[in-house]
């Protein structure tokens, strides 16, 4: 058992090497949250190699909580990435005109907007944005 | 040979299985020119290396407490791995990271059309 345990460490050890040059390399920041996800299942894998290596159930917790907060990771950080793409240029995008006294549900009603005359063109951010 | 050492045989070989989808997932993901592409890699030590490596734990340890973690952790895993998938994939189509001569079949482009989606935005 020593030496598949080893054997299979030695495996997702240098899968973590690769999956680190891809989490260094990617072109874009959703290669990277691939890689960070491949990155959190072959942590796990360890703790499961170690743990079946130990034959001990202490690890088991901590596999499932590595688990949910893998997910949750990923998604949170997936959400904040599809508001623009890293290659566009930002100065391009302004960020969404929020007047101090107007009402928050102003800017996500298109019909208000148009006949809004302190309202400059830049109405393509949040046209933009209701269709992510 | 007794039960205890079928089990541990099949515990080590379920290990040794994942470990290396592990790695395989890990080289697609380098070698993979697309992010769709290196999703298609990254989904496979995601379900079926995690669940060979999880039985092989399973295998190895042999209790009822255990198993039923380690079924709730595998379940866990298959439910919440194809919203992230889902999620980088719509991502990446809206950022623009898909290389669309690349596509078999693309639907998703002539509905965002529909609906007046406009890509240069």
């Amino acid at each position: 058992m020593t030496i598949v345990a080893l054997i299979a460490l030695a495996l997702l050890g240098a899968a973590a090497l690769i999956v680190l040059l891809r989490l260094f390399r990617g072109p874009t920041n959703l290669d990277r949250i691939v890689a960070s996800e491949i990155l959190m299942v072959i942590v796990i894998a360890g703790v499961a190699t170690e743990s079946a290596w130990q034959r001990t159930a202490t690890n088991l917790p901590l596999l499932l909580i590595l688990g949910l907060v893998g997910f949750v990771g990923g998604v949170a950080v997936t959400r904040f990435m599809s508001r623009d793409a890293d290659d566009l240029d930002v100065e391009q995008t302004p960020a969404r005109p929020v007047h101090p006294t107007a009402p928050v549900d102003e800017s996500t009603d298109p019909t208000r907007q148009s006949d809004d005359p302190t309202d400059d063109p830049t109405d393509e951010p949040t046209e933009r944005k209701s269709h992510r | 040979m007794s039960w205890t050492t079928v089990l541990d045989v099949i515990g080590g070989i379920c290990l040794l299985l994942g470990a290396f989808l592990c790695l395989a997932g890990a080289i697609g993901l380098v070698r993979f020119p697309d992010t769709l592409s290196r999703l298609h890699a990254a989904t496979k030590p995601q379900t079926l290396g995690l669940i060979l490596i999880l039985s092989g734990l399973a295998a190895t340890l042999r209790t009822w407490s255990a198993v039923t973690t380690l079924v709730l952790l595998a379940a866990t895993q298959f439910f919440t791995s194809p919203v992230t998938a889902h999620l980088v994939g719509r991502a990446a189509y809206r950022n623009g990271n898909v290389d669309e001569s690349t596509l078999e079949v693309d639907e998703l482009s002539d509905a965002l059309e529909r609906s007046g989606w406009d890509p240069t935005k």
